[in-house]
């Protein structure tokens, strides 16, 4: 059995990438492979012109942060950053307390890292991955354990980070927060990639959703669902003004919706076109490919 | 810098930075200070029975004891020193690597600047400092305390001087360079079941049951163990050279190595480390990290 297989994925310089999935579809192995901490069955590998076995010759370029990832407990925060700086061997770039204040968090330098709360631990994590001047950042569901300030903070920190020309291979389950950054998507299913392009691509192709809103909801129903060019109708709403109805549109639009209950002398009270998020897509794209291999690959 | 370089220097930056490892060093130098002082205790208890007795049979009061001779409880005191020094030895380097990967220190360490082997390799060299440290202060710990409660001079009984304290010196030297191999080779153990352990807490703990296993049965492969390095290394049941200096020192005739048994001691735990560094740098390139 494989974790990962087929997966032909290329992250261009300056992309910011997002890799989603559910638990158990690849997204660390995707990682640890193309960082050459795990050692594929078969395949090629490049990360910044180097074979991933040879990673480390990149002296510095790439960074990672995995989920599992903690801070040394008996140092302090500055201490594991000054520990994390002696590894990677040389003074340029960003210095210990620039990256301590990039993420927020100069004021705990001297605070023991067992003493930290999860969230700052996870800060503090990610200051020690932007030491020195990383071309390629690696982040594996950077945002778990932060509080909503400390994830707006993040996303804040990936969009500098984009604009200085780093390239950002990101894996997070937080779809609401990732769509605000991310510029491509991968998606893993079953160890397989299912689905990749840029996210505007993505959003573009995915079939939108309106919000009708009428007095005679059942009829309305049965008349948009003889219609083969639409997605899924369902009863979102039933109330005694009237009710509300929610259709995916599929290859129709929202005119169209409203130009056949019309004239089918059904009354619509308003037309709410709803926009697509990536979690819509990601739903959508777990149901057609089917919710029992979903299942399997948990 | 090379990678080993830059895992050697960052290694000895957590150590040096760690509480806990300077707690430890200070527990050493502790034990072999008590270990002293009980020594001490030891004499004047047997003062205080000597007057017990003389006061309920009339006899004169004894003298007071001499201070007595230093080198003795010195020894003994350092061996104490060492003997925990080693096990604490064989945890750090047990806990090293697994807790590392458990933390994901490998793996930054990895991407960042070094290859699989450098992060083995720079924490093997860290491993001759420590034990050059637990040496030194077990022994700093057991001289300061000797100096203040003992004397130091030559080895004398009844009268007769058995060791000249040039001659005692040369074979405390003689020890103390004999226990460096050995614990460098244990060093080295602790870090090749840290490259097995799937956790921190399985490898110490692995590592510590195989060590005092060892321990508890050596005794029955009789000569061939000094082809083992552990037979060496003071421990809870102790054959080490340290211990037959402790003999020595307390001058019991039938105390030390023969020459071939040092020789072994010398010279068996370098291949024997150079060997475990080699396997563990193996283990470690095939594991995922």
């Amino acid at each position: 059995m494989h974790a990962v297989q087929d997966v032909n994925l290329t992250v261009e310089s300056g992309q910011v990438y997002g890799l989603l999935g559910p638990n158990g579809s690849g997204k660390t192995t995707t990682m640890a492979c193309a960082l050459g901490l795990l050692e594929p069955t078969g395949g090629e590998i490049e990360v910044l012109g180097l074979p991933a076995s040879k990673i480390h010759k990149s002296r510095g370029r790439i960074a990672a942060l995995f989920d599992d990832a903690t801070l040394v407990s008996g140092l302090s925060v500055r201490q594991n950053l000054e520990y994390a700086r002696r590894l990677l061997g040389h003074s340029g770039g960003r210095s210990v307390d620039a990256a301590l204040d990039l993420v927020g968090i100069s004021k705990l330098a001297g605070q023991r890292a067992g003493s930290l709360s999860l969230g700052q631990s996870r800060r503090a994590s990610i200051a020690r991955v932007l030491l020195g001047k990383p071309e390629l950042v690696v982040l594996d569901e950077p945002l778990s354990g932060l509080d909503t300030v400390g994830v707006l903070e993040v996303l804040g920190l990936f969009r500098r980070l984009r604009e200085e020309g780093v390239t950002l291979l990101v894996s997070s389950h937080r779809m609401h927060e990732l769509e605000r950054v991310v510029s491509h998507i991968g998606v893993l299913l079953n160890g397989r990639l299912v689905k990749e392009s840029s996210l505007d691509e993505l959003l573009d192709g995915a079939r939108g959703r309106v919000r009708v809103l009428t007095p005679d909801c059942e009829r309305a129903a049965e008349i948009l669902a003889r219609i083969d060019r639409l997605g899924s109708v369902q009863i979102a709403e039933t109330r005694e003004a009237g009710s509300e109805l929610r259709v995916e549109l599929g290859e129709a639009d929202a005119g169209e919706v409203n130009r056949v209950l019309v004239e089918a002398g059904c009354a619509v009270t308003g037309l709410i076109p709803e926009g697509v998020s990536l979690h819509d897509v990601f739903e959508s794209m777990i149901e057609s490919i089917g919710s029992e291999a979903v299942q399997a690959s948990r | 810098m090379s990678g080993t370089g830059r895992v050697f220097r960052a290694e000895l930056y957590r150590l040096v930075h760690s509480r806990i490892a300077w707690f430890a060093l200070f527990s050493i130098a502790a034990i072999s200070a008590i270990r002293v002082f009980a020594a001490h205790v030891a004499v004047r208890a047997q003062h205080s029975q000597a007057i017990s007795e003389a006061l309920m049979s009339g006899r004169a009061m004894p003298e007071a004891p001499a201070p007595g001779n230093a080198y003795a409880p010195l020894v003994e005191g350092w061996l104490a020193g060492l003997t925990v020094g080693t096990l604490l030895l064989l945890i750090h380097s047990a806990r090293s690597l697994a807790g590392d990967r458990e933390s994901g220190v490998l793996r930054l360490a990895r991407t960042r600047s070094a290859s699989r082997s450098a992060l083995v390799v720079g924490r093997f060299l860290v491993g001759p400092l420590l034990v050059l440290s637990v040496i030194a202060i077990s022994g700093l710990g057991s001289w300061l305390t000797s100096w203040c409660f003992f004397e130091f001079g030559p080895l004398v009984e009844d009268g007769y001087e058995l060791l000249a304290e040039d001659e005692l010196l040369s074979e405390l030297r003689t020890a103390i360079l004999a226990s460096i191999p050995p614990l460098i080779a244990t060093y080295a153990f602790g870090l090749f079941i840290s490259a097995l352990g799937r956790t921190a807490t399985g490898a110490v703990g692995f590592c510590l049951a195989a060590f005092l296993g060892f321990d508890l049965f050596k005794g029955i492969i009789g000569d061939s163990q000094v082809w083992i390095f552990a037979s060496f290394t003071p421990s809870l049941i102790d054959k080490s050279c340290m211990k037959e200096m402790a003999g020595i020192a307390a001058g019991y005739s039938d105390s030390g190595y023969t020459e071939f048994v040092l020789h072994m001691n010398y010279l068996v735990p370098w291949p024997e480390a150079l060997l475990l560094v080699v396997v563990t740098c193996w283990i470690v390139s095939r594991r995922s990290l």
